[in-house]
């Protein structure tokens, strides 16, 4: 065995320390009840977390509650209807047909009338893309 | 097996929390002895103690007396000193180990400084040669014994330390 073996072997540390083995083993035994308490917590956590995904997951499949999150869909329902300036030019439009209905007051003319219209927004709409 | 101790853990797994207790008293002051070397640090060992002593709590319901309670220890010991000093380099990289430790009053500031400076360099040697220090330095057990906690042979055991002790010398020049 070399010197510097005997070395790092002579760096161990005789304890004499003494230790108050009551209270030792108090704390020993609050800390496994500690552990077990933390065990059940925890699995409670991920039995809440797991039915909170499931709940979510269930929610998103359905077609109604994803057009309802006004979050996730900010450009539907709503704030569409608020925000956006189609929206706004398409209630003209629907105006003007309301208009057109009180005005002439006969189906025929009515149908034409509707007929003239979309043939118009359509030839519009091609000039202005 | 030492008879007192297997009558210990048979009477804790029929329920008897007392047995546990008596097992507990029995081995504590070489179970905390034993991280005292590693950490200088009172406190520290304790608190390193009581995790190997919870631990027991929970395993030794399903001891099966294949081998010795005391190399059963042992290898808890260890793994246990081996996952601290793996924490501790992340302590020490941050740093965090400055703070004044409470270390026995006879001992040079010198002395703690070597110890310290020592356990950085058993970190870094490779896992097997680490078990076999630290069960060498800290424990003090024989290379016999070493060899039945790691289940390897004894000249095995012998090498890994001799391969480590290098290792050691190098990293502290």
């Amino acid at each position: 065995m070399s010197n510097f073996e005997k070395q790092i072997e002579n760096y161990h540390l005789k304890y004499y320390c003494k230790v108050d083995n009551e209270q030792f083993i108090q704390k020993l035994h609050q800390r496994v009840k500690d552990k077990n308490i933390n065990k059940y917590s925890r699995y409670l956590l991920l039995l809440l977390f797991f039915a909170f995904s499931l709940l979510r997951i269930s929610d998103s499949k359905n077609i109604d509650n994803f057009y309802n999150d006004s979050d996730l869909n900010f450009y539907s329902g709503e704030q569409l209807e608020e925000y956006s300036d189609s929206t706004y030019m398409n209630n003209l439009y629907f105006l003007e047909l309301e208009e057109a209905f009180f005005a002439i007051g006969e189906i025929w003319y009515v149908l034409e009338f509707l007929d003239e219209i979309k043939i118009e927004e359509e030839y519009h709409y091609e000039n202005y893309n | 097996m030492n008879e007192i101790d297997k009558d210990l853990i048979m009477k804790y797994q029929d329920g008897d929390i007392n047995s546990f207790n008596n097992l507990v008293l029995r081995h504590l002051k070489n179970t905390i002895g034993f991280f005292f070397n590693i950490t200088n640090n009172q406190m520290e060992a304790e608190d390193l103690a009581q995790d190997v002593f919870v631990k027991l709590h929970k395993h030794l319901k399903n001891f099966n007396f294949n081998s010795k309670f005391t190399t059963y220890l042992y290898r808890v010991n260890m793994n246990k000193a081996n996952t601290w000093l793996t924490r501790n380099k992340w302590k020490r990289f941050l740093h965090l180990d400055q703070i004044t430790e409470v270390s026995v009053p006879d001992q040079s500031i010198e002395n703690d400084w070597k110890r310290k400076e020592l356990w950085n360099a058993v970190e870094k040697l490779p896992y097997k040669q680490k078990q076999v220090t630290i069960l060498r330095v800290a424990e003090q057990l024989p290379f016999k014994i070493i060899s039945e906690v790691l289940e390897m042979k004894t000249g095995t055991a012998k090498v890994h330390f001799h391969h480590a002790v290098n290792n050691i010398k190098r990293e502290l020049k």
